[in-house]
């Protein structure tokens, strides 16, 4: 099993029960994850997310999970 | 329909209708072709000839929400090409309730001459002399023409760095609460109007004579469905109004774009103490208010008002772009900080955008250490105070490199970058290059198609695609501008029939067919008046590059450079 640290920015917070947000999410996911999955794990809309970075990078769609890994999930951005 | 031109070096005014050639122009289509077609483009721009030319949105003044945006145009003291700055509050919708459709500014005051121009209820032009108020800084400034004029009214006005004509000089408008903390921040208009001698326009509010809508019916159907879609869009029906523009800091910041310790690093440490998450829970755990209607008619509310810890009022409509310059750019990781500095730039009349990278500069220059706060207060404070150093600063980035013969000043066409950097968003890097308004964001954002859609669409390190995102961007921008929608509403715009809304609204008040192609060819002429303008004032290809140090310092965490080349650069407008 995988384990990351999944933080949730913009309003996403909001969407999960006793959301910690100094914190984060602790989550166990198993090896090889996708994104994709971890996303579905969590139980958010593919479609309420602007980008993801891993370790303070972007990833993809087809990016995978690392054990240990800060995850940070953003809603979609516009404007100025 | 109505222009009023004041001359203030006899201090004359006269009232015209609107000319045939300037009719479904409005906001920056008509300022930036006025001031093409009747500006010497090499005059001196603190000088008689320039014209200060203020505008509401062809939209403003309708029931259409969030079209309280005025168009200010002129020649830039700062880029020494066409300027045209924006700014929302309240002023847009009271002129265009007045059926005003600019108000043009001519002349040079004689020396010491100071006057404020008031349009009352009658729509009616007034100057008024205005010595008693010389100096003042805004917030006092508004106090008093609050008590000599009556509160009913929009003040949009400069502060001491206007009145000093210094080439950082914003000019603040009041917003929906009646405080100068809107600001048509860039390019140093506040200059412009500080050497026509005008401190303020006072405009009546709630003026009932806007413009005749043609078909108000087919109108109102439009402007219905384009609110509809403006609230219920995740970003400016729940992001927005939870947390302002601030929530760009962390997805910025994730992207290695958030420019820090003058444009060294694309990611700040502390980005967590100054992010839009953390100033709205200050907010309001202190007392504040987030969700705070900042303009007329608007219905997305990304305002605050930022207090501090005994609860006391700070400044109102902190902003990304303020948050940027006086944290990450000058290595300042405190709020209460960061909204002082607003404050204060507001209430001297200073782009805030402009004086954080002119501190930065300072600071890398070796003159105070980065994330020195109350260094940067006192460097602000002493513009307002006039000293040596004061005017250097407030004459922005460009001209502290000069002093301290520092050469990492990021400005193109003498104006600062924004918040995203352009080694890391190599979009930006094109915007910033060719926009006729020199460093700008807001001209050609294109961020969501670099960051959006589960890793953008466009890869944010890599030319490829760039040029042609920025031009369509710059473009449809150019058009934006001049219906005078909000950028944040542009949400209503996305949305499925978004776009054919606004043709339906613009044809529905002018009478005639405006569709599609009309779009196209608005956003086209507008842009074509501005790179016209700057071709005679003797700009070139050359002034459509950045600063050495994006070409040749890599910026962590991705470790790139500017990849656009010269020649993509000067493919980007050919109209």
């Amino acid at each position: 099993m995988a384990r990351v640290i999944v933080k949730l920015y913009g309003t996403l917070g909001k969407k999960i029960k006793n959301y910690d947000s100094a914190k984060g999410l602790d989550v166990e996911i198993r090896n090889g994850a996708g994104i994709t999955e971890l996303v579905a794990h969590l139980g958010i809309l593919e479609s309420k997310i602007g980008f993801i970075s891993v370790n303070g990078r972007i990833v993809k769609a087809t990016g995978k999970v690392e054990d240990g890994a800060v995850v940070k999930v953003f809603q979609p951005i516009f404007g100025g | 329909m109505i222009f009023i031109r004041i001359n203030m070096a006899d201090c004359t005014i006269n009232t015209e209708n609107v000319p045939e050639e300037y009719f479904g122009l409005g906001g920056r289509g008509l300022t930036s072709s006025m001031i093409n077609k009747d500006v010497p483009a090499t005059c001196d721009p603190l000088g008689p000839e320039n014209k200060l030319i203020i505008s509401p949105g062809y939209l403003s003044g309708t029931p259409l929400v969030n079209t309280s945006r005025l168009s200010i145009g002129a020649k830039s003291p700062l880029t020494g090409g066409i300027k045209e700055s924006n700014v929302g509050g309240t002023v847009a919708a009271d002129l265009a309730g007045l059926g005003i459709t600019a108000i043009i500014i001519e002349g040079k005051a004689l020396d010491g001459d100071l006057h404020i121009l008031k349009i009352d209820a009658a729509g009616e032009a007034e100057l008024v002399e205005a010595v008693a108020y010389k100096g003042m800084r805004t917030y006092e400034l508004v106090k008093q023409l609050k008590k000599d004029h009556g509160d009913k009214n929009s003040i949009t006005c400069i502060g001491p760095a206007g009145e000093f004509q210094l080439t950082a000089a914003s000019i603040q408008t009041t917003d929906f609460d009646g405080r100068p903390c809107r600001a048509a921040g860039r390019g140093g208009l506040g200059a412009v109007m500080g050497s026509k001698g005008l401190k303020a326009l006072v405009v009546h509010r709630g003026g009932k004579n806007a413009d005749r809508l043609m078909d108000p019916d087919t109108f109102r159907k439009a402007s219905k469905a384009y609110a509809k879609a403006v609230k219920e869009d995740e970003f400016s029906g729940e992001i927005l109004p939870a947390l302002g523009s601030a929530v760009l800091v962390e997805p910025i910041n994730a992207a290695g774009a958030f420019p820090c310790f003058n444009a060294t690093k694309g990611q700040f440490d502390h980005a967590e103490k100054i992010n839009g998450e953390a100033l709205a829970e200050m907010i309001k755990k202190r007392g504040g208010k987030t969700t705070h209607k900042g303009c007329a008619q608007c219905i997305i509310n990304c305002s605050n008002e930022f207090v501090d810890k005994k609860g006391k009022y700070v400044t109102s409509s902190l902003e990304y772009e303020t948050i940027w310059s006086m944290g990450g750019m000058i290595g300042n990781a405190d709020l209460d900080v960061i909204a002082r500095l607003d404050f204060m730039c507001d209430d001297i009349g200073l782009d805030t955008m402009s004086t954080g990278v002119a501190v930065a500069v300072a600071m890398d220059a070796g003159y105070k250490k980065f994330g020195d706060g109350q260094a940067a207060i006192e460097m602000v404070q002493e513009v307002a105070s006039g000293t040596d150093f004061g005017k250097i600063l407030g004459n922005g980035p460009a001209a502290v490199g000069k002093h301290f013969k520092h050469d990492r000043v990021p400005v193109i066409k003498g104006q600062s970058i924004a918040a995203y950097d352009p080694r890391a968003l190599q979009g930006m890097a094109v915007t910033y290059a060719t926009s006729p308004m020199g460093g700008d964001h807001t001209a050609g954002w294109v961020v969501d198609q670099n960051l959006a859609d589960f890793g953008g669409t466009l890869d944010p390190l890599s030319a490829e695609g760039q040029v042609e995102a920025s031009r369509d961007t710059q473009l449809h921008m150019a058009a934006v501008d001049t219906v005078g929608i909000c950028d944040f509403a542009q949400t209503g715009l996305a949305a499925p029939g978004g776009i054919e809304n606004v043709y339906a609204m613009v044809s529905a008040k002018s009478g005639k067919p405006f569709g599609e192609k009309d779009w196209g060819a608005l956003g086209t002429r507008v842009l074509k008046a501005e790179l016209d303008f700057n071709k005679k004032a003797g700009f070139t290809a050359e002034d459509d590059r950045l600063p050495r140090m994006f070409y040749e310092e890599p910026l962590p965490p991705h470790n790139t450079v500017v990849k656009v080349s010269d020649e993509q650069m000067d493919s980007t407008f050919d109209l």
